[in-house]
């Protein structure tokens, strides 16, 4: 689903325009990028002209978009103050108003898509660790199949290994089933890494819009403006700049080491 | 000597774990998820029972109010000041002496301004620092911290190692999780250990255990970029030690 946004105002952001485009990773950086989430996840309230796949967003027709895009927060919220994992999807199904047909299976399908096992359903909310409450939030947004999904810090407080499980799912639902991912993060390495497309937010206002990799090497707005590029991206600019040696654009530590040592040999 | 320590525990993960804290340290407990962090800090702070395992140095811990433990704010109140000032109040303390305190805690940790603010209208650092402070305002000696660091960005990490710095400096014992490894660069002095699966795989002071990055690795955690690089660097004899400037890093290979 291609997301268009002209003129947007709200209580915070003023004169907000860009475009989310169809089926891609796109990043979202900058601070208050996690209000611009829920402003698109049409959570707040916002003026202004709004398309979702060339249909444009009015008051009456909210309904139509509700259910096509989800959120996942930072941080599991229980909605219903409900400690047992099965009777939360039970209830998670009845809230989102989805109709399906065998429950069980739906849920088990969902569980086995995030990895998780099915002795989780018997459990209790309370005492599921922190990659395990990361995992179920996954889990739940399945449930709905929503065409667009809005992450929020969804690799905050997770290792290596958890990390790449998540970036696997995200990559096979871009892949197989053409959702468009917006992912907001503080930092910007995972941004580099992960994202094909990067909105840059400097004082509540659009600064940079574009393909990621072009973005963080050629626009000289982050050194202006003071924002952090990614580690990697500085160090090879500072490479360039104090010693004019070319290195080439690198996403791995191990590769750039590779660059140096034949470098300076 | 220690403050406190944990002697044969059996709880979930662990088997047979011992680990002493000593007095007027930080100390900084890392680990995958699912390594028992969390659980750890939770046994520390005596909120699991573990048939008298742990056992606390009675000079220094007197009763369970010397202990506190954190893991996510809930405000009472909507006002920043009455949730500092509201542990106090239970106690019938008298009101200047009250005033006093909340001026030097908001002094250390730079929140004076927000006094007078709601608590819906701050930030989650700020709130952080609020939450902090009507813990520390009954004057614990033993403060422990569950991933305290986990939604703040660099600039407010450092910030925070710094106020925690101060706080060790004042006889505070600190304990804390954090899940990634940037806030340890910024401390000094500080002791780390490494969970994995219920088990300690490396103790020590901090910058000497950040060495070894391939057991990081394998444990699943991943090092901050510049000591990632000087690390891995070293293997290859192009630098001598770990350099946290880049253009330091940079001068020294080419010369």
């Amino acid at each position: 689903m291609e997301i268009k946004f002209f003129h947007v105002n709200s209580k915070l952001f003023k004169d907000l325009s860009f475009v989310i485009p169809k089926g891609q990773i796109v990043g979202i950086y900058g601070d208050n990028g996690d209000k611009l989430l829920r402003l698109i996840s049409l959570d707040s309230d916002s003026k202004g002209v709004i398309y979702f796949d060339g249909k444009r967003k009015l008051r009456r027709n909210y309904y139509l978009f509700r259910n096509d895009i989800s959120l996942i927060e930072r941080k599991f919220i229980n909605l219903f103050n409900i400690d047992n994992v099965y009777e939360y999807f039970i209830l998670y199904i009845r809230y989102k108003k989805i109709i399906v047909d065998n429950v069980d299976k739906k849920i088990k399908g969902s569980l086995r898509i995030v990895g998780l096992s099915e002795d989780v359903l018997e459990r209790r909310i309370s005492t599921l660790t922190f990659s395990e409450l990361k995992l179920l939030q996954f889990a739940l947004v399945f449930i709905s199949n929503p065409k667009v999904i809005l992450l929020d810090e969804p690799f905050r407080g997770l290792d290596l290994d958890n990390r790449k499980k998540i970036i696997r799912i995200i990559n096979r639902l871009q892949e197989k089933f053409l959702k468009t991912i917006v992912i907001y993060s503080s930092n910007p390495n995972y941004l580099y890494q992960y994202t094909s497309y990067l909105i840059v937010l400097y004082q509540n206002k659009v600064l940079l819009e574009g393909k990621t990799i072009d973005l963080f090497f050629e626009r000289d707005e982050f050194s202006l403006y003071k924002i952090k590029r990614p580690d990697i991206v500085d160090f090879i600019l500072l490479v360039k700049d104090k010693k004019n040696i070319n290195l080439p654009r690198r996403y791995d530590v191990r590769d750039l080491i590779k660059d140096i040592y034949w470098n300076v040999r | 000597m220690s403050v406190v320590k944990i002697e044969n525990l059996f709880l979930g993960p662990f088997t047979k774990f011992n680990i002493e804290i000593p007095l007027n340290s930080l100390v900084i407990i890392t680990g995958s998820n699912n390594s028992g962090k969390s659980l750890l800090l939770k046994v520390f702070a005596g909120l699991i029972n573990t048939k008298n395992k742990v056992y606390y140095d009675n000079k220094v811990i007197k009763n369970s109010n010397d202990i506190a433990y954190f893991d996510d704010y809930v405000f009472s109140f909507s006002s920043v000041l009455k949730n500092i000032r509201y542990s106090l109040e239970c106690l019938k303390i008298v009101d200047d002496k009250i005033n006093k305190l909340v001026r030097d805690i908001s002094k250390d940790l730079k929140i004076t301004k927000l006094l007078d603010s709601q608590v819906k209208d701050l930030g989650y650092y700020e709130k952080l620092k609020v939450a902090l402070a009507s813990i520390l305002i009954s004057n614990p000696k033993l403060l422990i911290l569950d991933d305290p660091c986990l939604y703040l960005s660099p600039m407010e990490k450092e910030d925070f190692m710094g106020i925690l710095e101060q706080l060790r400096s004042r006889g505070v014992t600190v304990i804390m999780s954090c899940s990634s490894l940037d806030e340890v660069a910024y401390t000094i002095n500080s002791i780390l250990y490494v969970l994995d699966n219920g088990k300690i795989v490396s103790s020590g002071d901090a910058l000497k255990v950040l060495n070894d990055d391939s057991l990081l690795n394998k444990v699943g955690l991943e090092l901050p970029f510049m000591i990632d690089l000087s690390v891995k660097l070293q293997y290859y004899n192009l630098v001598s030690k770990i350099n946290m400037s880049p253009l330091g890093l940079v001068m020294s290979l080419w010369k």
